[in-house]
């Protein structure tokens, strides 16, 4: 809540203010070493997990960016000690085993090897579920800045009492999740039931603004996630802001050579609802 | 080791005092009073006074106006000047202790303030003893071009070799290579802790209201401390005490007004100067609705009194009242102010001695809203400081004059309390103690040789109370959180800083300066951001933030040519400071837990060359100012530990100033400024993950914005007297006139018309901006 405060205040205040002379420029920009990244991710959810492995390229060359597909990859279950192999099945680009089902409590470890190289993380799925009760529409209260309606989604959920609660939430529109995530700290809403939208957006749409239809499905996954995961989506969503004097990478929980990424061991809870207001 | 080591420099310096004392044995006299404006009743600080005679002598008047010179008993010439004032002799056959008051005329007494054009110029600059120091002269700066037409006393520094500003827009400014939140300004005698209007775009000062400034870039003398980098000294002007009189100005954004006048003719009088922007009112005419509701606004409020009580006892009340308000309709809000007030008593024990007592309030505050039904909080930050500083001058005789003092502070800091929707309790409040005590002697070695040295004790002690104290792990990580009764002293510092300044008049033309400085400060400014912003984190050493110090040695050379109608300067310095501390890369700048949690410390060094060439004199005034300059820091956690180029690290940077009276009534005025980028740090590559494209960096402040260069120019026009006092005059100015875009900022992201493709965007802010105001005085 408070960083939208915050964005809202710098860029609407300052930067409309003043944006009249805006120009796209050419910059000589160095070309570093390639990086793999990861993001993998496993549920308490039987068979929702995935990894999947791409690489970084320099700024100048174009978005799309290459996926390994030839790495070994396992989780393993630090508790029982079993370990479940990762792969690609026939018609997934992801590393996904079937059988995987993430536990309260229960710490685990991903594995990667790519040739030479060896990426591992540990994370530990959070104690307390936070089940998500319902998604409500409104009106958001930027409509009036931006001078037409737009409408949000508000995931209905209580945080347990006592902090150290940190949620991940994704919204789909008709089954398709196209915007980066949302996170939250229980550190300004502890005990209380969260109020902060999530936003969805029609890519079919020209305005490419968050935005649906009535008629549209919503579904909102709410993840239970710990500390080091949400500290990995903050820092990766201050990665790109102007305001800031010194941007830099995100705090990975993966450690290897060369490598960004996060594996986040969560809970999910999920819902949907037919858009109509 | 720690503990003795001011006790060393302590015996030296009362050593040296001893040794100056012995010296006197002759029959000696005093000659003593105040130097004043004549038709204002105004103080001059600074203004000279040589006695010459059976021997000569030379001294200046303080900040208050008082001089005091002791000479041997004999027939004197005294000669009372003061650049822009018309000088005065006196014969004086010195008999006994004398009292001697001077009323100044200024030269062209018919003018507006904007105007009065030196035509003479002075060596003072040769015999300065001090070095790094620049004397601004307030009429000078307000003939210079600004943006909107807003005089502004912090841009006009920034125009001076060895202070850089941050770019269009920033109120910040930048000395020898220390940061924004190393300069002690100091508007009379109170510390203001948020120099800006509006996020920076404006100083806080209205320029109106001031007398004098002083900017001492780092060799500060002992009376002054707690920043590394610099001193800006500020007084306000004490009223006319004589006349009542009203000036004011209306401009493009904001207007002013000014009343001053006797409250007791001759013995008191008062200044009262607002100053109101409306720069939101054009935002209405805006067709972008959040534009239309962009609340956008700030107001100041000098005011100052004095009284003579008697010829010995002299009463000053100041106080300042600014407040900035911004935010979007109802919805959002950011508003902050300083408020400043202090009580000065001036007493003249004898002849010799002046003392000075200050006691001093300081408040900034800054509060955010958030008026929304999903959401509705009020969060309120305040920093406050209590303040008593006692200072001796003591004139001893002709070759010595020492100051000597103390100075304690109370700081109370509350970080933060929240109302509304937000369900945590207030952040504790944070307490601390910070207590000085200082002596320096300006000592005339020989009649071509002079040594200013002094030596400043400080300390701080943070306080137990609300505030906990934590103990961190090596990977930052709390391991123990404990709390202290109110008021123990829970962690103490002590830093002895010697300050030590020295001039040799080679001849009346010529002189070499040296200075060796070390400065501690308790204070610290955290900031991630690109502007600066009032939500800023003022920060007090504790058991683990530890105070920063400095070391700074110069050395420099003046000289005059053409009967000091050209002043030459040339100084070099090398200054190292350690415990700087920076932010964690990616962190949560509104996260309450522990910010200790957050911190890297390191150390940083600069070096540099400041080349000023002035010309004083003529119908075309101004200076021509060079920088070569390299600033980096080294910081635990940074750049695998190794030294970079601080955001602030400019190799070039040069400001040429032209003033140009073409008759008596039209002056034109000329700035060009250019300088090196910014040290920045930009992506080397980029990737994907979460639906979104990131951007990959690989070193902090690896590359370099573009340079930035731009001219103003000005007009100012009077507009001849109308019946009666009144006197008028017109200023037409344009801000960049030649429609440099200089980048503010550089963003980088996909193409919005081609998802495939990134793209650098650069958002430049002002060019070609016009602006004209209107100035009128009765």
């Amino acid at each position: 809540m408070k960083n939208i405060l915050h964005c809202t205040l710098l860029s609407l205040g300052l930067t409309a203010l003043f944006s009249s002379c805006q120009k796209v420029i050419d910059i000589d920009l160095k070309k570093a070493e390639q990086r793999y990244i990861i993001d993998a991710l496993i549920t308490d959810e039987e068979g929702y997990n995935f990894v999947t492995i791409s690489r970084s390229k320099p700024f100048d060359e174009d978005n799309s960016f290459e996926r390994i597909y030839y790495a070994t990859v396992w989780i393993k279950d630090l508790q029982d000690n079993i370990s479940y192999p990762m792969t690609i099945g026939a018609f997934t680009t992801r590393y996904t085993n079937a059988a995987l089902a993430a536990r309260t409590g229960s710490s685990y470890e991903l594995y990667v090897a790519i040739g030479g190289d060896t990426l591992t993380a540990v994370c530990t799925v959070p104690e307390t579920k936070v089940a998500l009760d319902s998604i409500k529409i409104e009106l958001s209260e930027f409509s009036m800045f931006l001078g037409r309606d737009i409408y949000v989604g508000v995931p209905v959920y209580k945080d347990p009492p006592g902090r150290g609660n940190y949620y991940l939430l994704k919204s789909y529109l008709n089954g398709q999740n196209t915007l980066p995530a949302s996170y939250d700290s229980d550190e300004f809403i502890d005990g209380q039931v969260n109020k902060s939208p999530v936003f969805f957006r029609n890519i079919d749409r020209e305005d490419s603004v968050a935005e649906f239809s009535n008629g549209d499905t919503l579904t909102v996954e709410l993840f239970s996630i710990s500390k080091p995961v949400y500290e990995f989506y903050f820092t990766l969503g201050q990665n790109s802001s102007a305001a800031l004097s010194n941007p830099a990478n995100p705090r990975s929980n993966v450690f290897g050579k060369n490598v960004i990424g996060v594996f986040n061991a969560a809970t999910v809870s999920r819902k949907s609802i037919i858009a109509d207001y | 080791m720690k503990t003795t080591k001011p006790l060393v420099y302590g015996t030296l310096t009362v050593l040296c005092l001893l040794t100056q004392l012995m010296s006197y044995a002759q029959k000696k006299y005093t000659i003593s009073g105040y130097i004043t404006d004549a038709r204002k009743g105004e103080t001059l600080i600074g203004a000279e006074v040589e006695a010459s005679g059976t021997k000569s002598q030379f001294t200046t008047s303080n900040e208050y106006g008082f001089y005091s010179i002791t000479i041997e008993e004999g027939s004197y010439k005294l000669t009372f000047s003061n650049i822009g004032y018309e000088a005065i002799v006196e014969n004086v056959q010195l008999s006994g202790n004398t009292k001697l008051d001077i009323k100044l005329r200024e030269e062209t007494d018919n003018v507006l303030e904007g105007a009065g054009i030196s035509t003479q110029a002075d060596n003072s600059n040769i015999t300065d003893n001090r070095m790094g120091v620049e004397r601004i002269n307030v009429k000078e700066i307000n003939k210079l071009p600004v943006l909107f037409g807003e005089r502004d006393i912090v841009k006009a520094v920034t125009l001076l070799p060895g202070v850089k500003s941050d770019g269009d827009g920033s109120g910040s400014f930048y000395v020898r290579g220390g940061a924004a939140d190393q300069n002690l300004v100091l508007l009379d005698e109170v510390l203001v802790y948020n120099p800006s209007h509006l996020l920076g775009f404006f100083s806080t000062f209205n320029s109106d209201a001031l007398k004098n400034v002083t900017l001492y870039k780092g060799n500060m003398p002992a009376q002054y401390g707690g920043r590394l980098s610099s001193v800006m000294d500020i007084q306000m002007k004490d009223g006319n005490n004589q006349d009542y009189s009203v000036s004011g100005g209306i401009g493009l954004i904001s207007s002013r007004l000014l009343v001053e006048g006797p409250i007791v003719k001759d013995k008191g009088s008062f200044m009262i100067s607002g100053r109101r922007t409306y720069a939101d009112l054009f935002l209405k005419l805006s067709n972008d609705t959040s534009l239309q509701k962009t609340i956008l606004n700030f107001y100041d409020l000098n005011a100052k009194a004095s009284y003579k009580i008697s010829d010995k006892h002299r009463v000053f009340f100041s106080g300042y009242l600014g407040q900035d308000n911004l935010g979007i309709a109802n919805a959002f809000g950011l508003d902050w102010g300083n408020r400043t007030g202090s009580v000065r008593w001036n007493y003249q024990v004898n002849p010799k001695l002046f003392s000075n007592t200050t006691v001093a309030y300081n408040d900034f505050a800054y509060n955010v809203k958030v008026d929304l039904n999903v959401f509705n909080s009020t969060i309120k930050s305040r920093i406050r400081d209590w303040s008593l500083k006692q200072e001796f001058s003591y004139f001893l005789n002709a070759n010595n004059e020492i100051k000597a003092g103390f100075q304690s502070v109370y700081h109370k800091v509350n970080p933060g309390s929240y109302t509304g929707d937000i369900n945590i309790q207030d952040l504790p409040l944070n307490y601390s103690w910070e207590n000085a005590v200082y002596a320096n002697n300006t000592w005339k070695a020989t009649r071509k040789l002079t040594i200013d040295y002094g030596l400043r004790i400080s300390t701080f002690t943070a306080l137990g109370g609300e505030q906990p104290f934590y103990t961190l792990d090596e990977n930052r990580k709390v391991t123990d959180t404990r709390y202290y009764d109110k008021g123990a002293f829970v962690k103490s510092y002590i830093n002895p800083e010697p300050r030590l300044s020295a001039n040799y008049v080679i001849n009346p033309s010529l002189a070499v300066k040296a200075a060796y400085a070390r400065n501690a400060q308790y204070m610290h400014l955290l900031s991630n951001s690109a502007a600066s912003n009032p939500t800023d984190k003022w920060i007090p050493t504790n058991n683990i933030i530890q105070p920063e110090r400095s070391h700074q040695v110069s050395l420099g050379i003046a000289k005059n040519l053409k009967d000091n109608m050209f002043a030459l300067s040339l100084e070099g310095y090398y200054k190292t400071m350690d415990n700087q501390i920076d932010y964690v890369d990616g962190v949560n700048i509104l996260s309450n837990d522990a910010i200790e949690t957050q911190l890297l410390y390191g150390v940083a060094r600069a070096y540099g060359a400041e080349l000023l060439v002035r010309k004083n004199k003529g119908k075309l005034t101004g200076w021509v100012g060079y920088t070569l300059a390299r600033t980096e820091k080294q910081i635990d956690g940074i750049n695998n530990g190794e030294w970079y180029a601080a955001r602030h690290d400019r190799t070039h940077d040069i400001s040429v100033v032209a003033i140009y009276d073409i008759t008596r009534k039209l002056t034109l005025s000329g700035t060009f400024v250019y300088y090196t980028g910014n040290a920045v740090t930009f992506p080397s590559g980029k990737y994907t993950i979460d639906n979104r494209t990131v951007f990959l960096y690989t070193e902090r402040n690896g590359y370099r914005m573009p340079a930035y260069h731009r001219m103003d120019l000005n007009a100012t026009y009077q507009l001849g007297k109308r019946k009666g006092r009144w006197e008028s005059e017109l200023t037409v100015g344009m801000f960049n006139v030649y429609g440099r875009e200089n980048a503010y900022t550089i963003t980088f992201e996909d193409d919005p018309d081609d998802p495939s493709r990134t793209q650098a965007k650069r958002t430049a802010l002002f060019k070609f901006v016009p602006s004209i105001s209107y100035n009128f005085k009765f």
